[in-house]
């Protein structure tokens, strides 16, 4: 083994591959079994919707479903794209500042030494476990009281105040960046600000990318809930949950619109997923 | 194992104003939005409150009355706790394997795998296709395949037969569960530092397994803690999922959960003490949950 060039690898047996490839395919397909009966009851044409028994092809497929929901939807108040429109600005929008707002947050709680720094890593952990229920209501006051209804700050700010972000990028900045790093940043004479954007975000790349994911998702399902009311500023899925709340009678409809609300987040979760796995094969802090 | 080790706090400098002026955009948010309201709930625990009336004090009556004069709440706690036992850390070790699984795949199929372990966590939208899936008629999914091939005779209610609901429940939660966590372990994953790979192949660690547990695990406890926290969180906070599926409230509340308690109590009988009051005690029970899982992981991964 001594003559092997570069650095040293650790054996992977073939038993071992066969074992890990069979469970992975073994839950690949129990997971894609409700994906794909959904795209599939999307593209159903009426007659074949309650054939017995129930059939996992289709026949004769269409895209009638889709052209329902959009027929559906344009005979609303306000145009579809309205709707669109504004979720693709709150996605966007509360997706950056969150983002911004969480891991600069992050990175003092993860490589400063401060008074305070301890109480506040586990407020964050107790806040965590929380449940908001109860708190909603206080909560709703407050966003009353600054007069934020019918804005979109009433997503926003609650959004960002929450400690999932600020939480997971300081495990990752704890987990792959050495002190020795930061040291070395301040001995050559970068100042904080820099250490955050030159040293800590490269190195923490898949966390954030991770984190663009999950804000993405959250903000692109946002319903607003009890916040906004003035029609012109709702969000998409308040526009969709009247065509998904109508039950089997338009569940072609209904899967039409689940398909829709599923591929914009899963097609950003491509292009990062295969960033993430671009970072993973050059990464790594000498 | 004391590779890991690399602190070296000593040289970094102490308390200057830069720490506080960069948490402090997101720590005035929290304050405001997040701790003030949870303060505020925990003070209305020990009163009686319906939110028109001001709040009136009654010292422990909430929690008497939950532990001795709430049968619901019994069935509530006890199908919580299964949850938070078993299913929950069912789904975070399901997280791990298929995070680890894809790791160790070569580079062509993993982002499909990533792609369909992740989906489903999205499926918020799609959760309705259980209801045709699960459908109590004959021209449901798993009902009509069953009656073609003779294997029942008559149409099973899956959805409401008690025998049925929480088998379903707990499949489709694990079916939605690799969501934060997963994605979470899975970057973990990948800001491995490679050297300690190398460094133990030298120090004789043979194979995958020997390196998993000597070496990923160790390396991953700051997003292995991170994952526990939403998985304790989250299944404690089980309930949207049943009342999707089973309805609210279900079959002589079989499915019913704490959070579906709490929101009984607080959103429609106007209860917000009693409600302040079971989310205090559910608060309680899960640090207690997280002191045992924090302490086993610190001391499972860096001896």
């Amino acid at each position: 083994m001594a003559q092997v060039k570069g650095p040293k690898r650790i054996s992977r047996s073939r038993g071992g591959d066969a074992l890990m490839y069979f469970v992975m395919f073994f839950f690949g397909i129990i997971f894609a079994i409700p994906l794909y009966y959904t795209v599939l009851t999307s593209f159903k044409p009426l007659n074949e919707m309650s054939v017995f028994p129930p059939r996992f092809y289709i026949v004769n497929p269409t895209t009638e479903n889709y052209t329902l929901m959009l027929r559906l939807l344009s005979s609303s108040k306000i145009p579809f794209s309205r709707y669109l429109a504004n979720t693709i600005i709150v996605t966007i929008m509360g997706t950056t500042g969150g983002i911004i707002i969480a891991s600069i947050a992050a990175y003092p709680l993860a490589k400063h030494q401060f008074a305070g720094k301890a109480l506040m890593y586990n407020i964050i952990v107790w806040a965590m476990m929380f449940r908001g229920e109860v708190a909603s209501i206080p909560s709703y006051l407050i966003v009353a009281g600054l007069g934020l209804f019918n804005t979109y700050w009433s997503i926003f700010l609650p959004a960002w105040s929450g400690t999932g972000g600020t939480f997971m990028m300081r495990q990752f900045m704890e987990a792959s960046i050495p002190d020795a790093v930061v040291e070395a940043a301040k001995i050559d004479g970068a100042n904080e600000w820099n250490i955050y954007w030159r040293i800590i975000m490269p190195n923490v790349k898949p966390a954030w990318l991770t984190l663009i994911i999950f804000d993405f998702g959250a903000y692109w399902g946002a319903t607003g809930g009890s916040y906004i009311y003035k029609e012109q500023i709702k969000l998409l899925p308040t526009a969709l949950g009247m065509i998904t709340g109508s039950g089997a009678s338009r569940a072609g409809a209904g899967c039409a619109v689940g398909v829709m609300m599923l591929v914009p987040p899963l097609i950003l979760f491509l292009f990062s997923q295969s960033a993430i796995m671009e970072t993973m094969s050059t990464a790594g802090l000498k | 194992m004391s590779l890991f080790k690399k602190k070296n706090s000593a040289v970094l400098e102490r308390n200057r104003p830069i720490s506080y002026v960069m948490l402090a955009p997101w720590a005035i948010l929290f304050i405001v939005f997040a701790l003030i309201p949870i303060i505020i709930a925990v003070f209305l625990s020990f009163t009686s409150f319906d939110m028109l009336n001001t709040p009136q004090f009654n010292g422990i009556d909430n929690f008497i009355r939950m532990f001795l004069d709430d049968e619901i709440f019994m069935i509530a706690l006890k199908n919580t706790l299964f949850m938070a036992i078993v299913t929950g850390p069912a789904g975070y070790i399901l997280n791990f394997v298929f995070a680890w699984g894809i790791a160790e795949s070569p580079k062509n199929v993993r982002t499909i795998l990533t792609l369909l372990f992740y989906a489903p966590s999205l499926g918020g939208s799609i959760l309705f296709i259980f209801q045709l899936i699960f459908s109590g008629d004959s021209y449901g999914l798993l009902n009509g395949f069953l009656l073609e091939y003779g294997l029942i005779d008559s149409p099973i209610q899956w959805l409401t037969d008690k025998q049925y609901g929480w088998g379903i429940i707990i499949f489709v939660s694990l079916w939605m569960s690799c969501g934060t966590g997963f994605l979470t372990f899975l970057a973990g994953l990948q800001t491995l530092n490679r050297e300690f790979s190398e460094a133990g192949a030298i120090d004789g660690i043979q194979n995958r397994w020997q390196e998993l547990f000597y070496i990923t695990l160790p390396q991953m406890r700051p997003q292995l803690l991170y994952g526990a926290i939403g998985t304790i969180s989250g299944s404690f906070g089980c309930g949207g999922l049943n009342a999707a599926l089973t309805g609210n409230p279900s079959t002589d509340y079989y499915t019913h959960t704490l959070s579906l308690h709490i929101g009984d109590h607080a959103f429609t009988r106007l209860e917000m003490g009693y409600a302040g009051a079971m989310c205090l005690v559910m608060f309680a029970m899960m640090l207690f949950y997280w002191f045992f899982v924090n302490k086993g992981l610190q001391r499972w991964s860096t001896d």
